[in-house]
């Protein structure tokens, strides 16, 4: 690798990293479950009617419902529970809503190499300019008979476009309930 | 030569971009092999803008539905159909301010827009984000079987107007012929 590649990788590196975080898209999820409840003595499980607040086409409507529950059904099924129609052990609800956020990216200048004593070349920064991006929060609850919670599975993510979104809820839905029964609780 | 194109590419991809997304859902319940004829019924364009709104970009729309339809072996009827066809064209125009905020232009119900008031309203538009919604609803039934819903950033509303009826297309590409 010549000195002008090195230069040119030092360039690209942070470039791409600031673009890369300027089109962020963070997402975290969580769960919290009920320390006293055995979670194996949990077989049978039943999913109720999913709770959307969304005004996205790709998201408030019954296909997007039907491939949420396919998901959740999948998840489960692999942990070995059963579906049942009536007294399941656990009853499945999911919750999503979602919010427009707007936001602005700048990319500062850069100098290559970082020294400012060393011969090199500075990059011109640019912008600012505007990021628009859709943060969703998707709840998935196990509840008893009683209503009781057992077991809450959260997940956060920031998207930049719908489509986007409407994908990886389906796909997390399943990853937080790889997270169930809690470890060492099985 | 090579730092030149990299400064173009870095300041290409730091510039406002235009992009479009789009997601495919259907009822996995459904036969599609089944579905034999369609019916247009609803088609809505839902941006106030002359290039969009207007029966031209509408007549275009609807026969890149009926191609898409009719390359996929369905045949439109006027009466009974097996699936009902609706579409709609929504969006939201927006400019950008000195600081680089997006600030939107349209008052539209559910979308982000500017506070009444918002000084900025009479900036430039910079660029509109466009989102077509296609339905096919199963008439038997009245329900919803198959939507697609396509994103589309671009930089103005005269060249959002002029992708839509290929995005209708890229959209109905989608329809599941054959898959149960």
């Amino acid at each position: 690798m010549t000195r002008a590649h090195r230069l040119l990788l030092c360039a690209c590196l942070p470039l791409v990293l600031m673009l890369t975080a300027a089109g962020a898209q963070a997402a975290a999820s969580d769960v919290s479950f009920d320390a006293g409840v055995d979670f194996r003595a949990i077989r049978t499980f039943a999913i109720a009617a999913g709770h959307v607040a969304s005004a996205k086409p790709e998201i408030d409507n019954r296909l997007f419902r039907q491939r949420m529950e396919g998901s959740i059904r999948a998840a489960l099924l692999k942990k070995g529970l059963a579906e049942v129609a009536d007294h399941p052990h656990v009853s499945v609800t999911y919750y999503f809503q979602d919010k427009d956020v707007s936001g602005v990216a700048r990319l500062e200048p850069i100098r290559v190499p970082p020294s400012t004593v060393a011969p090199g070349f500075v990059i011109a920064g640019s912008g600012p300019r505007p990021v628009l991006y859709t943060e969703g929060t998707l709840v998935i609850d196990l509840a008893d008979a009683s209503n009781a919670l057992l077991w809450r599975g959260t997940w956060r993510d920031s998207e930049d476009s719908g489509p986007k979104l409407s994908r990886s809820l389906s796909e997390n839905a399943g990853r937080l309930l790889a997270k169930f029964p809690p470890k060492g609780r099985k | 030569m090579r730092f030149a194109f990299l400064v173009a590419l870095v300041l290409a991809l730091a510039s406002p971009a235009t992009a479009s997304d789009h997601i495919i859902d259907f009822d996995h319940q459904v036969d599609f092999s089944a579905v034999r004829t369609f019916a247009m019924r609803g088609m809505a364009i839902r941006i106030d803008r002359p290039e969009v709104n207007s029966p031209l970009v509408q007549d275009r729309i609807n026969a890149s539905v009926r191609t898409a339809l009719v390359a996929r072996g369905l045949r439109e009827v006027s009466g009974d159909a097996d699936v009902i066809v609706d579409w709609t064209v929504s969006g939201q125009r927006f400019a950008i301010n000195e600081w680089g905020h997006a600030i939107p232009l349209d008052d539209v119900p559910g979308e982000r827009r500017a506070p009444p008031g918002n000084p900025w309203r009479d900036l430039p538009e910079s660029f509109v984000d466009g989102v077509l919604v296609v339905d096919l609803t199963a008439q038997a039934s009245g329900l919803l079987v198959w939507r697609g819903v396509l994103r589309n950033r671009e930089r103005g509303s005269a060249r959002l107007a002029h992708s839509l009826p290929d995005h209708a297309r890229r959209l109905l590409a989608g329809y599941p012929k054959g898959r149960k």
